[in-house]
């Protein structure tokens, strides 16, 4: 009985399908709809979708930003090192001399200054914070990238829901779907503007369809056979993937479409054009799009132990036009009041640094987030440290109450429940308060 | 003199007399050949311009198609060795020499840019360590697909990790001194590198008892495959007027289930021309006769075990060795009761002991184990004990934490990277703590089996080992035959297979009883479950849907989804797909923790492999899959009529003028059956449809590879 309650329970999408959506933009569109191509159509369908719900992008600072080389930096600090502090567009907001791009566009961000969380393993930070649920051995949490992909799962969308855009710096320190299953696995883009290689039919559309329809003949034959239940399930899979790796809209994760000047604006490096690409497939329809920043230093990202002083102006370098360009870029063509993006990494760095160089370990008392866009008040910088960043000291805010506001934004609730793949319920956050001061 | 004053000058391009001597390879530890003992292919010559080198001289080649040179080289023991291959490097070498290494796990290529210095010892280049099977194996260097400058060829040495890691200290010690002893002039009489020596161990830790088995309390009956049918006609019906499959289906689907591929066309005739009367009774033995029986198995237990495993933070958990050992178990006849004690109660180095993987790879967590070895060994789960009263069944929370009080003890030191190098051992003292409580808890068991606190780590394992195989646990043989009869059945007696409790959806009963007591009766002869399954007429009909969702449990055998390393094991049997392995990255300060390559094996299995504790309806199939059957490169290779190809399809062309006839043949290749009247005319419709026989040959594969049947048990 149990199990039979459970499985009802899960099959609840409650999603309009292909055929649903097809007919209710016949019915908006008249006797119009004749004259629309496939492309057109599926273009007017993801635009539809973009009315719908909200999108997230993470910007995901992999390894642990120092705070006094970023968002807060303390002048007049002992541990401040020697980043000075410019003004942001905002009255009253300082950040770190390296961000002069983010600085122009601080209007566009509310600004977190008071993250706390017991974890400052990197692994184990990582499993929080990606997914608002502390480390435990025997569940596998998924990545909020995959929660949401599941509240927005719509069979009939060509494109997947969940893409991530660069690789983790460190292959086993990684949050995939977990209990949520293949289905909300990220699809994953290694190299901004380059498809994983199997996406790439080996022939012709044309061969493809022929063949596909010959698969699909045997397929027939099995069926007939008595085996009807995996034909039917093979056949389903067969059309999703022909449609994606066929589909037009394919064309978002080209960045050849992009004005040069534009492509440019964003940083010709692995982070800027995913920023760019981001808000291409943001454009198309995808639910939630990673982009994975390790900067360019090997396997070290923002991890900076050893040499601080000089790596994080590099890192932030890499990173400052792409997240002033997305937000401009999106803000630019309405996009930024229906996406929601987010900057952060696993937690920052100690006050006290090594040496000279200036490295710093992981600090996991006031680390910064940026929210921006999904109707969020911006311009703000909410909670605060002490002069030297070492506690707290105003408003210090959870990884639960972090989550609590994605679902405010997204529109999902909560502590509504899931069922993981071994028939356990699941809450999407559990503990947590909104954070009142964005709305 | 000369030798060294060269060596020091850090100059290796000093040009050698004529009388100068190479370095001696009877002299170097482990084994080498020398190029003179190779095999040379191609346009080979001789040179002895740049010191050092190995023997009389070395060889080299400006490289093309038929360029290459095999060493074959013996190796006594399986296991994992360094291997190291000798060149003279200089500017007018190439930047990409490349060399096949044919390690157990497929053949890997290494490519050298001999433009630059070997890393040493001298003229030697360490390659990597890589596993390998005990024979003989043979190592290319390939010029074959060199571009610019020549390829050298000197010597291969074949090393244990023990021995290099001897021989690098003592060339990084004293080089000169030991180059010129290595060489040909020096005393014949005196050993050059002095044996590998034992690192001083750590005092040894106490290992468990040997395993003991124990009589059931009362006998336990055993069953034939007669009775289980009957029982079968009891409880389900229509079992003995179903009809029973052909010779030609039965051996596909019996050589799936036991060894995890479709039998070749070889096979496949091999057993229909036979006219013994007890033919099926021969190849079930066969079969289980079979390597591959123990590798299949091997490879399913593995995959129980790891897709619970959480990855650990810096280490890449790499199963093969736990897997080859688990293979050598189900092949040897050993008896489940005895592997699953060596599993949980193993200790040492995994490297060492592959048992220890299991108990290693969990890192030694208490709570992970507890959950885990209740699952995995009884398909019992007491996770939700771990924080709270059980919800659905009479648990209380005690029950977890006394049941993880018997891994309490368990050390387990993770090194970076590589999981092999992880050890298991025991803490001396510790109890486990329930949160919130004052006492220790207990190593209890289900109120069945207590320890008293105190004991030792290895003590509390093998007391709790020694419960859970126990013939009167009243778990074990049932688990065990549940995975098996759900897979060869389609659907387990409990589902989940691994919720044999009260939580699980269980049928039949009587049947799981029967089977669990004959397994005991056989002193857990694992090869026996199958065989009296594989023999009833139960297992022998037809494959279809179950008419109505409603209908009885095994009223019919559905298709099952065939698991990761079936699918490239029957891909490997159609399409002769290579399974090739990747450069691995080198470790270096910079990049700390590069990923291991991936196989064409590990591409498949990350695809289509799932957890087989998972229920079938909930195995999903992804986009990933079709997109690599569909577009993947070494997929499509494969999928190529060209004559000069000399794929599967092109010789079959070849041999195959008519059409009917090739396409009963790939039939037989990739599907392993004979196809229809009905699918020979689609076929060949389709064939001369498109007027071109290559183009349409491979759609028609390319359709087999595709479909659902392909990919299903059968």
């Amino acid at each position: 009985m149990l199990r039979s309650f459970i499985s009802a329970t899960t099959n609840g999408d409650g999603l309009t399908g292909r055929r649903g959506f097809l007919k209710s933009l016949g019915v908006a569109a008249g006797a119009g709809t004749m004259t629309l191509s496939w492309r057109d159509m599926l273009l007017a369908r993801a635009k539809e979708l973009q009315k719908s719900g909200k999108r997230m992008i993470l910007l995901w600072m992999d390894g642990g930003p120092s705070q006094y080389d970023t968002f807060n930096p303390k002048p007049g600090s002992e541990y401040q090192g020697p980043s000075q502090a410019i003004h942001t567009n905002v009255p009253g907001i300082d950040i770190a001399e390296h961000w002069p791009h983010t600085a122009k566009v601080f209007d566009k961000i509310a600004l977190i200054r008071s993250m706390v969380s017991d974890e400052k393993d990197h692994f184990r930070a990582i499993k929080l914070v990606r997914s608002g649920y502390p480390i435990k051995p025997t569940i596998a949490y998924p990545t909020w990238g995959s929660v949401v992909a599941r509240d927005r799962w719509d069979p009939g969308f060509d494109l997947p829901a969940f893409v991530r855009i660069g690789k983790p710096r460190i292959k086993t320190r990684d949050i995939n779907s977990g209990v949520l299953g293949p289905r909300y696995e990220s699809f994953k883009i290694d190299e901004p503007g380059k498809l994983p290689e199997d996406v790439h039919p080996s022939v012709s559309a044309d061969v493809l369809q022929r063949r596909l329809a010959l698969a699909a003949k045997f397929d027939e034959q099995f069926a007939a056979r008595g085996s009807r239940k995996a034909a039917i399930e093979q056949r389903e899979i067969y059309d999703r993937t022909s449609r994606f790796v066929l589909s037009p809209l394919l064309d978002a994760f080209n960045l050849d479409k992009e004005p040069e000047k534009l492509r440019d604006a964003y940083g010709r490096n692995a982070f800027g054009q995913g920023c760019l690409l981001a808000r291409r497939l943001v454009e198309t329809g995808v639910s939630f799009i990673e982009v994975i920043n390790g900067g360019t230093n090997n396997d070290q990202g923002w991890d900076t132990h050893k040499r601080g002083f000089k790596e994080n102006p590099i890192l932030a370098g890499e990173t400052d036009s792409g997240y002033a360009t997305l937000l401009t870029d999106l803000a630019d063509r309405g996009m930024l009041e229906n996406t929601l993006v987010v900057w952060m990494g696993e937690f920052c760095r100690t006050p006290k640094y090594e040496d000279e160089a200036g490295g710093r370990n992981h600090y996991s008392e006031g680390w910064l987030v940026g929210m921006s866009g999904g109707g969020v008040k911006m311009g703000q910088a909410i909670g605060a440290t002490d002069k030297d960043n070492v506690k707290v000291v105003d408003r210090p805010i959870s990884v639960p109450d972090l989550f609590c506001t994605f679902c405010q934004i997204l529109g999902m609730d909560p502590r509504s429940e899931y069922f993981t793949d071994q028939d356990q319920p699941l809450k999407l956050v559990e503990g947590g308060e909104v954070i009142k001061e964005l709305f | 003199m000369l030798v060294v004053s060269a060596l020091s000058t850090a100059s290796l391009s000093t040009p050698a007399l004529a009388q100068d001597p190479g370095i001696e390879p009877t002299r170097l530890p482990g084994i080498v050949v020398d190029e003179t003992s190779a095999k040379q292919v191609g346009t080979w010559s001789p040179s002895r311009h740049t010191r050092p080198f190995v023997g009389e001289n070395y060889i080299y080649s400006a490289g093309g198609a038929g360029q290459y040179v095999d060493f074959l080289v013996d190796i006594k023991e399986a296991g994992t060795y360094q291997i190291l291959a000798s060149y003279t490097p200089g500017p007018n070498r190439t930047e990409a020499a490349v060399y096949e290494i044919p390690t157990a796990n497929g053949v890997q290529m290494i490519t050298v840019n001999q433009q630059e210095r070997p890393k040493g010892p001298f003229c030697f280049q360490p390659l990597g360590e890589f596993a390998f099977e005990a024979g003989q194996v043979k190592f290319t260097v390939s010029a074959e697909g060199n571009k610019k400058g020549v390829v050298v060829a000197d010597a291969i040495q074949v090393l244990t990790p023990e021995e290099f890691v001897a021989y690098k200290d003592e060339f990084e010690k004293n080089s000169p001194k030991l180059l010129a002893t290595l060489t040909a002039k020096a005393d014949p009489n005196k050993p050059a590198v002095k044996e590998a020596k034992k690192k001083a161990e750590p005092a040894p830790q106490e290992a468990a008892p040997v395993f003991a088995r124990k009589a059931p309390a009362k006998p336990r009956e055993s069953i034939t495959s007669q009775q289980i049918d009957q029982l079968m006609e009891k409880h389900v019906g229509g079992i003995q007027r179903a009809r029973l499959i052909d010779d030609e289906a039965f051996i596909r689907r019996l050589t799936l289930d036991l060894i995890g591929r479709q039998p070749t066309m070889d096979e496949m005739s091999q057993f229909l021309a036979d006219t013994a009367a007890d033919k099926r009774v021969q190849a079930v033995e066969r079969l289980l006769a079979d390597k591959d029986f123990g590798v299949n198995w091997a490879n399913y237990w593995s995959d129980v075990i790891s897709y619970r495993t959480p990855g650990p933070e810096l280490t890449f958990l790499n199963y093969s060795p736990f897997k080859g050992w688990l293979a050598e178990q189900l092949n040897g006849g050993k008896g489940w009761d005895e592997t699953t004690y060596n599993i949980v109660t193993a200790i040492g180095k995994i490297a060492d002991n592959p048992a220890a993987t299991y108990v290693g790879f969990h890192q030694g967590d208490k709570s992970r184990l507890a959950s885990e070895t209740t699952r995995v060994f009884l398909s019992t789960q007491i996770q939700c004990a771990e924080c709270h009263d059980h919800k659905f069944v009479e648990m209380p929370q005690e029950t977890f934490h006394h049941v993880a009080a018997f891994f309490v003890r368990v050390n387990a030191k993770l090194p970076w990277n590589d999981s092999s190098q992880i050890v298991v051992s025991s803490k001396a003292t510790g109890e486990h703590k329930m949160e919130g409580r004052k006492e220790d808890m207990k190593p209890m068991a289900f109120s069945e089996r207590e320890v008293e606190l105190g004991r030792s780590d290895v003590a509390r394992r093998a007391e709790l080992a020694e419960w859970i195989v126990g013939a009167e646990n009243p778990w074990f043989a049932k688990a065990f035959v549940n995975r098996v009869w759900a897979r060869m059945m389609g659907r387990g007696f409990c589902e989940p297979v691994d919720e044999i409790g009260e939580l699980g959806d269980r049928v039949l009963p009587e049947i799981h009883s029967a089977l669990a007591d004959h397994f005991i009766a056989s002193e857990f002869n694992v090869k026996d479950v199958f065989r009296v399954v594989a023999l009833s007429h139960s297992y022998q009909r037809e494959i279809h849907d179950a008419e109505k969702s409603t209908s009885q449990p095994f009223a019919a055998i559905p298709a099952g989804r065939l698991r990761g390393d079936e699918v490239f094991d029957s891909l490997e049997a159609a399409i002769e797909i290579p399974n090739v392995i990747a450069e691995q990255a080198a470790t270096s300060g910079e990049f700390r923790f590069p990923p291991p390559p991936k196989s064409t094996r590990d591409l498949v299995n990350d695809a289509f492999g799932f957890d087989p504790s998972a229920e079938q309806a909930n195995v999903a199939r992804t986009m990933q899959q079709a997109m690599l059957l569909m577009n993947n490169k070494q997929v499509q290779a494969q999928v190529n009529a060209n004559p000069a190809s000399g794929t599967m399809l092109a010789k079959l062309l070849i041999e195959e003028k008519n059409d009917e006839a090739a396409i009963a043949k790939l039939y037989g290749k990739v599907l392993a059956r004979k196809p229809t009247t009905q699918e020979i005319s689609l076929a060949q419709e389709h064939v001369k449809s498109l007027g071109n026989r290559h183009a349409g040959f491979e759609d028609v594969l390319w359709g087999m590879i595709n479909s659902a049947e392909f990919l299903s048990r059968r």
